[in-house]
């Protein structure tokens, strides 16, 4: 689920108007306005001056970020030792070119140990050797692809241009310098042509809560999650230091859990995605808690076990469970029990999760 | 150079509009909708908490209204003037036309949850002559105008300090002027589509809604003393919920916003008038309950949801939820790690313990908003659309007097109402003063004491329909009346970009 974060044009004289619902404010200095982009009167900036550039402001868009997708229309024009920047964001993700190659990265843990910074390009993680060069005088669509949790992928005209490379880490959020198109933060590495249009996307931050209130629901159990709500409204204004630490503990295990199942290969990750599909069509129709959804988890449970994955047995999830911070928030909202039909999914889970004969493993 | 002539640049684009056959409301004088209505006063910070409306003292019921009918809406008019100081502690204030679904009254066990827009309906009435108030009845098929030139318009956007108003503002040639046509109306009803139950139905309801219609002229002045300037309409807003409308946090709790279109594209019809520049009146069509004006008959899609508007997309469910996701997410406000706005959701899951992680997976919503795998993505709410009439399917037709439709684009034909000369806007009615354009012909560009003033610092400034209870985001409390020059500014910045 993309959500459209940044949109210009660059259409209308070459101002840096965001047509994303966000309308991230921006100014644009230095660059030079070409009526005729990739089509006839679409627009575009050509970034040759060292100072040129356009900058948007941080704001709400930009944060969180998580996962990715920047796709930038442009043209190189000029030659260049140095690095030629199409999009910087402050402590976050980038696109550039250097010597007609592509690269792509993001800050965060790397594979690489030590780095604090991770990315990939044509021509160390090309598809094909020699790798992809990002052509003179041509208008090319570039794509940079970070999935949030297990891969990055380059893409030119739609098409892969470097490997499905692993990853450690989601994209971070911009810092407070903002995002520099056609140009580095900091100056001194312009692009050396022209950009007709850039688009950003991350994962819509909204689909969890939204996809958890698409149940059916009577008014009963609305009330009870109200109420529910305002418990751990009260619980987080007694606790907050707990309620930082356990929100961050938390994607953090689900994070590289989801990454352990990513990692065992096409089947598993297939099965992750039926899964889901599956979970998503009963969870809409409101059979959460019958036999369609506990079949549904023992499947998944043994399916995981099978590649080595034991939820219940790992480690950080044990820690997790078992922390003064969970027990304290507990202590203050007490469990939700308000909702039978939860309550029944979180027992046929457990019973799911019981039944399975497979050996526990941890990840 | 100065424009000579208000009424008559008002008179000159009047649209024509086309509503649905089954519409319930339509567009009316909002003087004679505040003269008849209660003044009710909010305190407090929770505004959809009945306790906080009114006086009785705290904690007390019944609540009552601080100025009841009549009320002065002109100075020298008789009644409580309209824009009467509300005392200290007051944080809003609503009128009240109709009273509240279940009576008029504010009292202990009443539910006041929707606005009574059947009652309005039958006093204002759906069809020629069947209101049961004649005055409200009769105040049907009004508008207000106002115009914008540059000078009025320069100082209300160095106001608001927001370079993409500068930039829009710069963008516009010198003799620039922007005709506003505001219409109000007395209610809107709203159902969520594909979804069932009263919620659903009533989810968008609301007493008191504005809209907007804005034509921007661009005048060129022959060389010469005396000259006049003459005016061409370049561009028109239309307030809608089109896919590709501006919107602003105003505007999005009810869903709609503002989108411009190049005049080119607007199909119009011309009218001759002897001795002046020809009348070119846009042909728009009305949605039915959300009065959306779109440039082609029949079923719009609409603005795709927020991310954010979790109720909606819920067919009206859980959405005191929102205030409570607004709060957890607020709580982390400062984390330096990666934020994520589902938090509420994944409190639901860290309660669930160690089973709640296997929940979490099975969120395909991007694993709690994280991360885009590649798989299914949640389904979507159903998908929801706007409804102007079917071409040749109209219920009322509102044009200005003198325009010949052919037989396809009619309905029941109304005019918009003229006062003698074409370019007389006023009309009194028992000694009171009722006007198509806001200003004076003295003074043509200032505003009448029930609506705000251009800086908003006097006037009437409160919600045009009552507030309700269990509503936090305030979908279903009445509309202020906004600055839509602003709205009009954006949506022209956007469209200039559009690819």
């Amino acid at each position: 689920m993309w959500e459209l974060i940044c949109h210009h044009t660059y259409k209308w004289a070459g101002r840096p108007v965001d047509i994303s619902r966000y309308d991230n404010p921006a100014e644009a200095s230095g660059g030079i306005f070409l009526a005729d982009g990739v089509a006839k009167g679409s627009g575009a900036l050509r970034f040759f001056s060292p100072n040129a550039h356009v900058r948007v402001y941080p704001g709400v868009a930009w944060n969180p970020l998580g996962a990715i997708k920047v796709e930038l229309t442009v043209r190189l024009t000029e030659p260049s030792t140095n690095s030629q920047t199409l999009i910087e964001g402050d402590s976050s993700f980038g696109v550039f070119v250097s010597e007609e190659k592509l690269f792509g990265y993001f800050v965060g843990k790397s594979i690489y140990p030590g780095m604090n910074s991770d990315g990939l390009n044509t021509y160390q993680d090309g598809v094909a050797f020699p790798g992809y060069r990002v052509p003179y005088g041509k208008w090319v669509v570039l794509t940079f692809v970070h999935d949030g949790f297990s891969q990055m992928r380059l893409y030119a005209d739609g098409v892969p241009v470097t490997v499905a490379r692993s990853v450690l880490a989601g994209v971070p959020p911009v810092g407070p310098a903002g995002i520099s198109i056609g140009n580095g933060l900091n100056g001194g590495a312009p692009f050396g042509g022209d950009i007709d249009e850039v688009r950003v996307w991350r994962v819509d931050p909204y689909a969890g809560i939204r996809q958890f209130v698409a149940r059916p629901a009577d008014k009963a159990t609305i009330a009870c999650w109200e109420r529910f709500s305002e418990s751990l409204d009260k619980a987080f204004a007694k606790y907050p230091d707990c309620a930082i630490k356990l929100d961050a503990d938390f994607v953090a295990i689900l994070g590289r859990l989801a990454r352990a199942i990513l990692d065992k290969g096409p089947e598993t990750q297939q099965r992750f995605f039926d899964f889901q599909k599956e979970f998503d069509r009963l969870w809409r129709a409101g059979r959460i808690s019958g036999p369609e959804m506990s079949k549904l988890f023992a499947d998944w449970i043994t399916w995981l076990r099978l590649v080595g994955i034991s939820i219940e047995t790992d480690p950080g999830v044990q820690a997790f469970q078992n922390s003064t911070c969970l027990k304290l928030l507990l202590a203050q909202t007490g469990q939700c029990t308000c909702d039978p039909k939860y309550n029944a999914l979180l027992k046929l889970i457990a019973k799911a999760s019981s039944q399975s004969s497979a050996h526990p493993a941890a990840v | 150079m100065p424009i000579d002539d208000v009424a008559d640049l008002i008179r000159r684009f009047e649209p024509v509009l086309f509503f649905h056959p089954d519409e319930r409301f339509f567009p009316s004088d909002a003087k004679r909708y505040v003269e008849n209505s209660t003044i009710w006063t909010v305190e407090g910070a929770k505004a959809d908490d009945k306790i906080n409306w009114g006086g009785s003292g705290p904690g007390h019921f019944p609540r009552h209204p601080k100025f009841r009918p009549p009320i002065a809406a002109l100075a020298g008019e008789a009644g409580s003037p309209v824009d009467a100081a509300l005392g200290g502690g007051v944080v809003e204030s609503f009128l009240s036309f109709a009273g509240w679904d279940g009576g008029n009254v504010v009292i202990a066990d009443s539910t006041n949850a929707y606005a009574n827009l059947d009652a309005m309906v039958d006093r204002y009435g759906k069809d020629f002559a069947d209101g049961l108030d004649q005055p409200a009845a009769d105040s049907r098929f009004w508008y207000h105008a106002e115009v914008f030139d540059l000078p009025r318009l320069r100082p209300l956007v160095d106001a608001k300090a927001d370079q993409r108003l500068t930039e829009a503002m710069l963008a516009l040639p010198s003799d620039s002027a922007l005709v506003c046509y505001y219409l109000f109306f007395p209610g809107s009803d709203g159902e969520l589509e594909g979804c069932d139950g009263d919620t659903a139905k009533l989810f968008d309801n609301f007493a008191g809604q504005w809209t907007c219609i804005a034509v921007l002229l661009e005048g060129t002045t022959p060389p010469g003393v005396g000259q006049l300037t003459l005016y061409e309409p370049k561009w028109i807003g239309m307030t809608s919920r089109a896919p590709d409308v501006v919107t602003t946090p105003q505007t999005e709790a009810k869903r709609f916003g503002m989108i411009a279109s190049n005049w080119s594209l607007v199909p119009n019809i011309k009218r001759d008038r002897p001795g002046k520049s020809q009348g070119e009146h846009p042909l728009l069509f009305v949605a039915q309950q959300t009065h959306g004006y779109y440039l082609t008959a029949g079923a719009q899609p609409t603005l795709a949801l927020g991310p954010d508007d979790i109720a909606r997309s819920s067919c009206g469910q859980f959405e005191t939820l929102e205030d409570s996701n607004a709060a957890a997410n607020a709580v982390k406000a400062g984390h330096q790690v990666q934020q994520d706005k589902n938090s509420l959701f994944k409190w639901f899951l860290i309660f669930g313990g160690p089973l709640g992680f296997f929940i979490g997976f099975g969120y395909a919503g991007g694993m709690q908003g994280l991360a885009d795998l590649g798989g299914p993505g949640p389904a979507v709410a159903p998908p929801q659309f706007d409804h102007p009439p079917d071409a040749g399917s109209f219920g009322f037709v509102i044009r200005p007097e003198g325009i010949v439709l052919p037989p396809a684009q009619s309905g029941k034909k109304v005019t918009w109402p003229r006062f003698g000369a074409e370019t007389v806007m006023t009309t009194n009615i028992k000694a009171r003063e009722y006007s198509l354009m806001l200003g004076s012909t003295a003074s043509p560009f200032s505003r009448p004491p029930w609506l705000p003033s251009d800086d908003r610092m006097s006037g009437f400034s409160g919600r045009w329909g009552n507030r309700v209870t269990q509503d936090p985001q305030a979908r279903r409390a009445g509309m202020e009346f906004m600055d839509f020059w602003e709205l009009f500014l954006l949506a022209f910045r956007k469209a200039q970009s559009m690819p």
